[in-house]
């Protein structure tokens, strides 16, 4: 024990106290009428707003959602127990809000912004409301930059664009999160000096956990922690065990710090994972305010609430500054049924779609994306010139070989011209395959789909391809350097890169055969 | 305080009859009256609100009470009350009027508490300020509450004014837990 003088202490305290006026306080408070399941009722609260944030005893927050005739319908943000019929409820003036700022990089925070990393407080000095509307047509800009999820398979076919809004679908442990955590991962290239130099920006990431176990959470944010991408990424988490609002308005958190980064000229990614649990949160909600239940006994408006959720994605126009904010939002189906109500309804709001598949993914192809039903309706303006040539018949191929696999049985009666679409074909699936952690770089994508659609692999077994490609640019990185310069400065293939690939992969193929 | 629809609508009727008669200030005392009567007798409370009691017997119970103590207007009214079967809304139907009254007359009734009673000067001083606040005539009821320490804690409608010592406290108390008060 330290000693202590007691007129340090009372230094200390008068310090503290310097800035203190004895002022009456005006406030303005109802009664609590009932209270149960995460909902209370209130009397009196007159001029309250529709989504104010109002105090409760015991350090309980509440947002009010329905203002009736005669009473105020509001959700509770903690434990219901705390609050008893009768208690005096206060309102706070201010609109539900979330502190923004870089200060919020690399830490953990609840959906109202406090801290849950045990890294003591956050220093912000600016809060935003989490409800925002989103921009008009007049501060837009169509999607031009490219953002590089460091997943071959989705870079070449279903590119996508700063500023979309990308759902990526599918059933559960077929690799959704694995997806939007490799693009979390692979932004990491863009904030090095190298990526300033090629007038690459920086990506600010969000990962906005809903209804995730929190032990599901804490993986995410070590593993993101090990590959050094928590320098640049918030993670906002409204676990299982949180009440059903915090989990219904963690995504709007989420938009709301992601727009600072936006509005401030940067660029920001978003991930909501997923937003069928906040579908359930909000339906959860809406029963207990007794609003009426419609198809899958969701509310009317939960169409609304996802739209103007991502529609708060954006590019913005050069004047504004040019910042955008990327979506992500994850849908999980059940056995595959995208036509379900949420499903369909979020696939309508977005600018396309990634679509996993267990079936792939069991057979080992991953990240088991559908490439025939993933589609990007905006991304492919946003591509590198270079990806764009050779993404087109890697496309085409992957087409005419899922036309053709069901043949891939009959094996020995095949024609040639069927048998080299097929061999082609199954090529190109071993091609794509990526493991998890492990983007690659654009050029490096550009190179091994060029490979793979000239046919250089084709002598090449099944099994060896994944081994070739890998070697192939040990071998190339070493000996040919400035065919992936040239790619990544000029974001062209120019005729003689196209001619010194193929000279690079002739030699070091018969290098390869020898081995 | 919420009234039930009924009650709201009863004492509305009631008081534009009163208005349409000229005698808001005799029935408004009337209203203050039997309220007092029903206070001061709990048995008469229990036996217009008890359902088992029939309708003409609480009538006639009333009315005996009633004659000769309130005018002519509230008779009839109760007596219209009886008609409708609504006797057991009266002593709702009555606290909606008064409330009811005080808007209409742009009238709000605040509640002052504070450690020792107030003295004249104080208390005309606190009633300045808040119709100027509010703009509105104020009627001040005054209560004792020893528990804030000091100053006083004015109540009107929805809005608290809070200047007592005990809140200054809190606030004080605030500071210093929010500061992160460390002796490092």
């Amino acid at each position: 024990m330290v000693e202590i003088k007691p007129d340090e202490i009372s230094a200390i305290i008068r310090k503290q106290l310097s800035g203190y006026s004895g002022e009456a306080d005006v406030y303005e408070v109802g009664t609590v009428l009932q209270v149960g399941d995460g909902i209370a009722r209130i009397y009196g609260l007159t001029r309250v707003m529709a989504s104010e944030l109002v105090e409760f005893p015991n350090g309980v927050f509440g947002m009010v959602l329905n203002l009736e005739e005669d009473s105020v319908g509001c959700v509770l943000f903690g434990e219901s127990k705390l609050v008893k019929e009768g208690d005096t409820v206060k309102r706070t003036g201010k609109v539900t809000s979330i502190p923004v700022g870089d200060a919020m990089l690399g830490r953990v925070i609840t959906p109202l912004g406090a801290p849950l990393d045990g890294k003591g407080p956050i220093n912000t000095t600016k809060t935003l409301p989490i409800e925002r509307k989103a921009l008009g047509v007049i501060q837009r800009h169509p999607v031009k930059e490219p953002l590089q999820t460091g997943i071959t398979a989705i870079d070449s076919m279903i590119p996508i664009g700063r500023g979309q809004r990308e759902l990526i679908i599918g059933d559960r442990q077929t690799g959704k999160t694995a997806v939007a955590l490799d693009a979390i991962v692979n932004q990491k290239y863009t904030h090095t000096a190298e990526a300033k130099a090629l007038g690459i920006e920086p990506v600010y990431c969000i990962y906005v956990a809903i209804g995730q176990k929190s032990s599901t959470v804490a993986q995410v944010v070590a593993k993101l922690r090990d590959y050094g991408a928590m320098e640049y990424t918030t993670v906002i988490t409204a676990s299982a065990s949180d009440p059903a609002p915090l989990q219904f308005i963690a995504p709007y958190s989420g938009a709301t710090l992601g727009e600072y980064f936006r509005d401030n000229g940067k660029h920001a990614l978003v991930v909501y994972d997923d937003l069928s649990k906040q579908a359930a949160a909000y339906r959860e909600l809406s029963l207990l305010l007794r609003r009426p239940p419609g198809r899958e006994a969701y509310p009317g408006d939960v169409f609304y609430v996802h739209s103007r959720l991502l529609e708060r994605a954006s590019k913005l126009s050069a004047e504004l500054g040019g910042g955008s904010l990327t979506a992500f939002p994850i849908i999980e189906t059940q056995q595959g049924d995208v036509s379900a109500y949420i499903p369909t309804n979020v696939i309508s709001i977005t600018d396309g779609q990634i679509y996993l598949e267990p079936n792939l993914f069991n057979a080992g192809v991953r990240p088991a994306i559908n490439v025939g039903i993933s589609v990007s309706r905006v991304g492919g303006s946003a591509q590198i010139k270079a990806m764009r040539k050779v993404a087109g018949s890697l496309k085409l191929d992957l087409a005419q070989y899922r036309e053709l696999e069901a043949f891939a049985k009959f094996g020995s009666d095949l024609d040639a011209s069927t048998t080299k679409t097929l061999s082609r074909g199954a090529r190109l699936v071993e091609l794509l395959k990526q493991g998890q952690y492990a983007p690659v770089p654009v050029e490096k994508q550009v190179i091994s789909v060029f490979l793979g659609i000239n046919g250089l692999m084709d002598v090449l077994a099944v099994d060896e391809v994944k081994k070739f490609e890998k070697e192939f640019h040990e071998f190339a990185e070493q000996k040919y350097p400035e065919m992936y310069k040239s790619i990544r400065e000029s974001k062209q293939l120019s005729d003689e890169t196209s001619s010194l690939i193929k000279k690079a992969a002739d030699e070091f193929l018969s290098i390869f055969k020898k081995s | 305080m919420r009234f039930s629809k009924v009650a709201t609508v009863y004492a509305n009727s009631y008081f534009d009859f009163a208005l349409a008669q000229g005698k808001v200030d005799e029935v408004t005392k009337d209203v203050a009256k039997i309220l007092e009567i029903v206070k001061g007798s709990p048995e008469l409370e229990r036996t217009i609100k008890s359902p088992i009691v029939k309708p003409s017997a609480k009538i006639s119970i009333l009315i005996e009470v009633l004659t000769g103590r309130v005018s002519s207007v509230t008779e009839r009214f109760v007596n219209f009350l009886g008609e409708k079967n609504r006797i057991d809304s009266l002593i709702e139907i009555l606290h909606a009027y008064s409330v009811l009254k005080d808007v209409k007359e742009g009238v709000v009734r605040s509640d002052v508490k504070s450690a020792a009673p107030l003295s004249n000067e104080q208390r005309k001083e606190i009633l300045q300020r808040l119709e100027n606040k509010f703009e509105k005539k104020i009627i001040l009821s005054e209560s004792i509450d020893e528990d804030i320490i000091g100053g006083f804690v004015v109540t009107v409608g929805d809005t608290i004014i809070d200047a007592s010592i005990k809140n200054q406290l809190l606030q004080v108390k605030k500071k210093l837990i929010n500061s992160g008060l460390s002796l490092n």
